[in-house]
């Protein structure tokens, strides 16, 4: 069960690149600026940012037992 | 999980979300995207196997690193020597690193920030709470601004 991504144990919960931008006031980026996204869980932003010509890697694998699904389900509290 | 979202709707502005289900579609949707460009992204190296605080990249290798919702929101199962040890490890790897939310799961300001903040700036690091146009959990529009500060005192060791 700790192969790595292990889909079935993934929350079905992520944020789209427009949050991304939000989140960390991102602004006009700089299409060469290498950019990197750790822990951010199953987001589009990489795939949404690599369409616009931008450079991202993600670190696609998150220890955050808290985005794990848990057996019996999600428990509170919610992830926002 | 949505059952939990309803039950704690109150510690959430919605405005940009209009209601928990409105906000399960766009989760749903972008993990979604997430999981179609997965396998090429792969192939490409856009989507790395690792975790913090251990990141398989060298010195210097990204301009910036950003951290959604993971440190600080899961601060229950995360310690603040974890926190200092992934920010550490971002900075080796990237110039600046950037963090959102500040908040834990509860909604409350979390309690590593004070720890962390003494010693990336004991470190020599500079570090910046800003406001960020973007405020679901309420109370949460605030992100982290480390930038690393190219000197001699300061090397991974140094945390």
């Amino acid at each position: 069960m700790t192969e790595p991504f292990d889909l079935d144990q993934v929350l079905p919960w992520g944020r789209e690149a427009a949050e991304y931008r939000d989140f960390f006031d991102l602004g006009v980026l700089d299409p060469k600026a290498r950019i990197l996204d750790c822990g951010g869980g199953p987001s589009s932003f990489n795939a949404e940012m690599t369409e616009a010509g931008h450079a991202v890697v993600s670190v696609a694998r998150s220890t955050a037992t808290g985005q794990r699904r848990s057996p019996a389900g999600w428990s509170k509290p919610a992830p926002p | 999980m949505m059952a939990g979202l309803r039950q704690a709707r109150h510690r959430f502005r919605w405005n940009r979300f209009t209601s928990p289900e409105a906000l399960e579609q766009v989760r749903l949707n972008a993990c979604r995207r997430f999981l179609a460009d997965l396998p090429a992204g792969r192939q490409t190296g856009r989507y790395i196997d690792a975790a913090l605080p251990d990141l398989p990249f060298p010195a210097g290798r990204f301009d910036l690193a950003l951290c959604s919702h993971f440190l600080f929101l899961y601060g229950d199962h995360l310690d603040a020597a974890f926190h200092i040890a992934a920010i550490g490890e971002m900075l080796r790897v990237a110039s600046e690193v950037r963090i959102f939310p500040l908040l834990g799961l509860d909604g409350a300001p979390s309690p590593h920030l004070d720890p962390v903040r003494a010693t990336l700036e004991a470190a020599g690091h500079e570090m910046e709470i800003l406001p960020v146009d973007y405020e679901f959990q309420i109370g949460g529009q605030s992100m982290l601004k480390v930038s690393y500060q190219h000197n001699e005192t300061n090397h991974k060791d140094s945390f």
